[in-house]
Parts: structure tokens; C-alpha cells; sequence
């Protein structure tokens, strides 16, 4: 009777396929890179060298992003310290549009709630409102991108009159093609795709969030090493 | 070490832009003064809407049906086609019997008889003739045109035939060119604020012959009617004599989103037709200018 497995093939161990073989090899060779550069061995209690965040630090919007972008480029990884680093840009968007609320008292005081009044009405309409905060400049029209006005919503007019849910458009034609067609020195253009509509109709920081928050929640394989 | 300069860079920053802030803002001798020069700027503005303001017609439901609608099938003079554009035809907005309209205290600049027709083509917004007024006289015989058969449904409006109130409609701080920046009505009492026509100017909805328009964007609607009428582009120079011909255009008709008559313009957007007021009295309707304005 025939022997089975090593021992009909004179004792030689089975050859097993490792499918993480290739992605430990080039781990390893990368850590074996970094050494070298570093000199050899842990370095990170050098004066100077910035570390990785940990995980709640590195969901700080711009601070997070940035610094594990510096420390991806202090280990050489300039891909990921790239992608961080584009990271912290979109933070900035966002950021700034929300520290510039705040500033403003959008969110604290509260804005005001009807889109116009009069000139002898106490209090102030919105469009007035962002005016005098230089939010939009005199003629420029105002779209309003998250709850339309049309809409059969229960959602009050003092909810869609919030300045977050404005975008100031660059001109009433680039804010009549976000509606529909519109003709400019008589030439009828048609109504913007939907990839521009969304483009032209959104403020910048709502374009940028997806990619701030969706990068976070991209699992950071590297930072689950490094914690090992 | 980067991250110490990291945090001086925006610690640093934060305090310039402080300070830069700080710097900029006007002394308490500027603040008095800026106060005192808005504070002029309302009183003057108040007393210039009062005498501007206009006796205008808001569209109600009827009490007893007549000539005059808005949507529906149009009563067109028998010969008259259903208007097209590019082979589409366009959505019947409303019909006015001028008699009607006098009979109700409107404008004086319109004629006492005759007949208009309004007609919207939604593609053609941003250009001066997108509402196509239609006017007969008063002997011409009408019957009911049916929507054609390739009217798409959206542009098939509910018919509510209407009745008029009679109103006093300030002009808005567009149309007088007022930067809004400049108002302040603090410190004015309960009367002098009262003093202004207090006709419906606000974010209701609102269908209207004559007075001003209700904005919903920032725009001199004059301006932008006597542009339109002379083809020129509206971002460009304006020609010294605009203003002063911008004072002739009246606005002949507004017609709002009406969601019971599945009116949308836009986004609960509002439509607006102006003519001259010497157009009007002649009984020439084919020098409208229309404009679109939306949220």
C-alpha cells in the first residue's frame, strides 16, 4: 500500500499556496526600508519626529489628516502621506465653512427665518442677512440646494431659509440651468446634466465632506499594524 | 519638532487674522457716522416708496366667474393658433378681460377694453420674449382652444377663474436700487415705519396686474427689462441713458408658483411681464419684456 501525503513524496513537506505570503514579504521589505533610513530599530522617541494619531485624534478634521500625513512621509510612505494630505484639504472646506458659521452666528444665534421682508419690518429677511455679511454680493442670486421651496415638504420655510442650505450661484444664468433650460444672448442652452446640477448647486464644503468623511472611514490597515 | 512649527504656523495665523480684524473695524466716531448716513438712507427710503407706490391688482378666486382665469384652456380668438415655439407649443398661463381689470380700480395706463392672453415657454428663460402675450379687441369671438395633444402634461395647468383686489404695492428696494446694506430701522418709531403701503409684498403667493413685482432674487428688474428690450447683455456696461428709461417699464403681469393649479417655475419660482407705460396706453402689446426669477 502506497503511502499518503509527505511520506509518498519521500517525506518533503506539502507545498501549501500562503496567500498572504507576497503582501508579508512586502511588508516586510518596507519595514526593512524604514529601518534603514531611520538607521535601525525604533526611533520614535526622536526630538522633532511627529507621530501617527491615534484612532480619535485622527478623526480631528485637518489635524487628524495632517499629521498622519507628515508621519506617512516621515516612514516614506508617500502614498499615503499623498492621500492624508489631500485628506486634510477637504477637512479645510468643511472646516472653515463651519468656523466661519460659528463666527458668524449662523449656528449660535440662530438666522433669521423668512426669506425677505420689508424695508419697515423689525428684523431681517435672509437674503438681506447674507448680504450684509458678504456672503453673497449685491444681484447675486441664491439657490436653494438641500429642500427646494416647491416641495410638498412638512419641512417649515425657516428650516429651508437656513444659510447652510443656501449656495450664492455666479450669475442667474448658471442659477437658471440648475432649474431648467435658460437662453443667454439668444442662445437656448439646455437644463445642466445631473453631475453638473449637483456640481454648480452645492456649496463647496458639502462637495468636500464626502470625501473628509469618507476617508475615514477607509479601515487604516498601517495603524492596525503599527498598535500589533 | 515639525509638529511645534505645525501648531506656531496656525497659532500665528489665527492671531493675525485677529488682529487684522481688529484693525479693520471702524472707530466709535465711524460707527456714529455710518449710523447717521443709514439712518437717512431709511427715512429717504421710506418716503420715496410712499409716493412711488401704485395701485395694483392681486388675482383671488373669482366670486363670479367671467372672462378672466389663470390655466385651464384658453378662450382664443377663433383664427388664433395655440402659440409654439420650435414646433412646442407653450403653457397657457392666464387670460384678462381689460374691462374687467378697469372695472376693478386697476392701473390707469391700461386700456379699458380688449383681451390678453399669456402664454410661458420654460425653456426659454433669460430671454426677453419668453411669455408671448396675445391682446384682441374686445369684438373679436373667442372659443375654448384644447390643450394640443403633444402639451406636455406638466405644462397642463389647473383652471381657476379669478376676480381682482384691489391693492397699494410699494416699490422693493431692488427695484429703487437700494443697497439693503444701507437700511436700518432701528431707532425709527412705530409710525413712521407704519407710513408705507403695507400691500402684499412678501413670500406669499401671488398673481398680479400692475404695481411692482414681488423679487425673490436681488435684481433691478427695470434695469433689466429696458437690456432685454435693446438686446444687450446684462452683465455688461450699462449705457448712461438706461436709468432713465428703465423709469418707463411698468409691470403688466406676475403670475407666482401655484401648487393648486400644479404651477412651478423653477423652484416655487414667479413670473414677471413688463411694458412700457406708453406701450400700455397705445394698446401695443407685442413690446413686452419678460423676466423669471426663482429660489
Amino acid at each position: 500500500m502506497a503511502a499518503s501525503g509527505s511520506y509518498a513524496r519521500g517525506d518533503q513537506p506539502r507545498s501549501v499556496p500562503d496567500p498572504d505570503a507576497q503582501a508579508y514579504r512586502k511588508m516586510v521589505r518596507k519595514q526593512k526600508a524604514i529601518n534603514a533610513r531611520q538607521g535601525g530599530g525604533n526611533d520614535s522617541s526622536r526630538p522633532g519626529r511627529v507621530e501617527h494619531p491615534g484612532a480619535l485624534e485622527s478623526m480631528i478634521p485637518v489635524w487628524g489628516s495632517g499629521k498622519e500625513a507628515i508621519a506617512d512621509f516621515q516612514d516614506g510612505d508617500y502614498v499615503g502621506a499623498a492621500g492624508n494630505g489631500l485628506l486634510a484639504v477637504t477637512d479645510v472646506v468643511p472646516a472653515k465653512a463651519f468656523v466661519g458659521a460659528l463666527a458668524k452666528g449662523a449656528l449660535v444665534k440662530g438666522a433669521p427665518y423668512v426669506w425677505r421682508t420689508k424695508p419697515w419690518e423689525k428684523g431681517q429677511g435672509v437674503r438681506q442677512w447674507l448680504g450684509e455679511r458678504g456672503v453673497v454680493k449685491p444681484g447675486q442670486p441664491v439657490h436653494h440646494w438641500v429642500i427646494g421651496m416647491e416641495q410638498k415638504s412638512p419641512v417649515p420655510d425657516f428650516i429651508k431659509n437656513q444659510p447652510i442650505f443656501l449656495k450664492p450661484m455666479k450669475d442667474a444664468m448658471q442659477h437658471g440651468r440648475v432649474h431648467g433650460g435658460y437662453t443667454a444672448n439668444g442662445v437656448r442652452l439646455p437644463r445642466y446634466g445631473v453631475p453638473a446640477r449637483i456640481w454648480y448647486g452645492s456649496p463647496d464644503w458639502a462637495k468636500a465632506a464626502p470625501v473628509s468623511v469618507g476617508g475615514r472611514l477607509v479601515p487604516d490597515d498601517n495603524r492596525k499594524e503599527r498598535s500589533r | 519638532m515639525i509638529g511645534a512649527a505645525v501648531a506656531f504656523v496656525i497659532v500665528a495665523g489665527a492671531f493675525g487674522l485677529w488682529l487684522v480684524r481688529r484693525l479693520s473695524q471702524p472707530s466709535a466716531e465711524q460707527r456714529q457716522a455710518i449710523a447717521l448716513r443709514r439712518a437717512e438712507t431709511t427715512r429717504s427710503l421710506l418716503q420715496q416708496m410712499q409716493s412711488l407706490a401704485r395701485p395694483a391688482l392681486t388675482l383671488i378666486p373669482a366670486a363670479q366667474p367671467g372672462f378672466s382665469k389663470l390655466g385651464g384652456e384658453p378662450d382664443l380668438p377663433e383664427a388664433a393658433g395655440w402659440p409654439r415655439v420650435g414646433g412646442q407649443p407653450l403653457a397657457f398661463l392666464a387670460q384678462l378681460d381689460l374691462e374687467e381689470v378697469r372695472a376693478a380700480d386697476g392701473p390707469e395706463w391700461l386700456p379699458s377694453l380688449g383681451r390678453l392672453w399669456a402664454f410661458n415657454d420654460d425653456q426659454g428663460y433669460g430671454s426677453a420674449g419668453h411669455i408671448h402675450i396675445l391682446h384682441a379687441p374686445p369684438s373679436a369671438a373667442v372659443d375654448r382652444h384644447p390643450f394640443p395633444p403633444d402639451l406636455k402634461k406638466r405644462l397642463r395647468f389647473r383652471e381657476r377663474p379669478v376676480g381682482f383686489r384691489r391693492d397699494i404695492v410699494a416699490p422693493s428696494i431692488d427695484w429703487l436700487g437700494i443697497d439693503p446694506r444701507e437700511i436700518d430701522i432701528e431707532g425709527f418709531s412705530a409710525e413712521e415705519l407704519a407710513a408705507p403701503p403695507q400691500g402684499p409684498h412678501r413670500d406669499e403667493r401671488q398673481h398680479r396686474v400692475g404695481g411692482y413685482p414681488s423679487e425673490i432674487q436681488d435684481e433691478r428688474m427695470s434695469i433689466t427689462a429696458e437690456l432685454r428690450a435693446r438686446g444687450l447683455a446684462l452683465d455688461g456696461p450699462l449705457p448712461p441713458d438706461v436709468e432713465e428709461a428703465a423709469g418707463e417699464w411698468r409691470l403688466l403681469l406676475q403670475i407666482d408658483s401655484d401648487p393648486a393649479l400644479g404651477m412651478n417655475f423653477g423652484d416655487a419660482g414667479r413670473l414677471y411681464v413688463f411694458i412700457k407705460e406708453k406701450h400700455a396706453r397705445a394698446g401695443d402689446f407685442s413690446k413686452t419684456v419678460s423676466n423669471w426669477q426663482t429660489y
